[in-house]
């Protein structure tokens, strides 16, 4: 029951953002840095398809790849409007799967005060 | 634990060594030297990402790069340093562009300090989970 495949999953979830989270603040610390390529993490379709396949969740490794987005005069492609954007996004999804997975205690909590 | 925090603190600290420098350049834009001395040299941090394999490590000054030491000649004889000419040596400081590199550093800035509120909010959500 508590090992159960949706605690799991929002554990997974909860790790893929926050690398996310992570990899916003090292693009926007180097919103100024020359040659600096943005990075984004995806870990939702392998989610996903674990859940879908009923694999273990918490197998799933966030994937960090390049940004492709046209570079600027100083070679840098961090547009920090999509990072802001993406940054709240992520902090947002953060705070939803916080939230899920508090759910999941508090029925796991009334379950154990009825007995 | 909290990585995200120091990543925006490295960028926090990139662009106030940043805006330190283009200071420093701007207080000695009127720097006189004498014309066998060098001109005042601008300094130009170099920002320098940090990998670590996945998600970045941050940034940090990689140097700094010091301007033209020849600067310009200008004629002031009545100045106490000028030459049997009437030279002095002034830096080749353009103020139009220290300015506008200001602002592009203070707006890195505030990128920066947006981030941490961001990573700051979804820390404490974190702390509250499983409560109530």
């Amino acid at each position: 029951m508590l090992d159960s495949v949706s605690l799991r999953s929002l554990h997974a979830a909860l790790d893929g953002l926050s690398a996310r989270e992570r990899a916003v603040g090292d693009d926007i610390a180097n919103v100024n840095t020359p040659y600096f390529t943005a990075r984004r993490v995806s870990f939702e379709s392998q989610l996903r398809s674990a859940v879908e396949d009923g694999t273990d969740p918490m197998a799933v490794r966030p994937v960090v790849t390049y940004s492709a987005d046209p570079a600027g005069l100083t070679g840098n492609n961090v547009s920090l409007e999509a990072e802001t954007l993406l940054g709240l996004d992520t902090s947002l999804r953060y705070d939803l799967a916080v939230r899920a997975t508090s759910d999941r205690f508090s029925l796991l909590r009334t379950a154990l005060r009825t007995v | 634990m909290f990585a995200a925090l120091g990543i925006s603190g490295s960028g926090m600290l990139v662009h106030r060594t940043w805006m330190d420098a283009i200071s420093d350049n701007i207080a000695n834009v009127n720097t006189v030297r004498a014309t066998d001395e060098e001109a005042f040299r601008a300094r130009y941090v170099i920002a320098q990402a940090l990998e670590n394999g996945s998600t970045g490590a941050g940034v940090a000054v990689g140097g700094i790069e010091l301007s033209d030491a020849q600067g310009r000649l200008v004629f002031d004889p009545t100045h106490p340093l000028a030459d049997a000419n009437g030279l002095v040596r002034l830096p080749e400081v353009d103020l139009g562009e220290q300015l506008t590199t200001m602002i592009m550093a203070q707006r890195g800035y505030q990128a920066n300090i947006a981030q941490v509120d961001r990573v700051k909010a979804a820390y404490q959500s974190a702390l509250q989970m499983g409560r109530s």
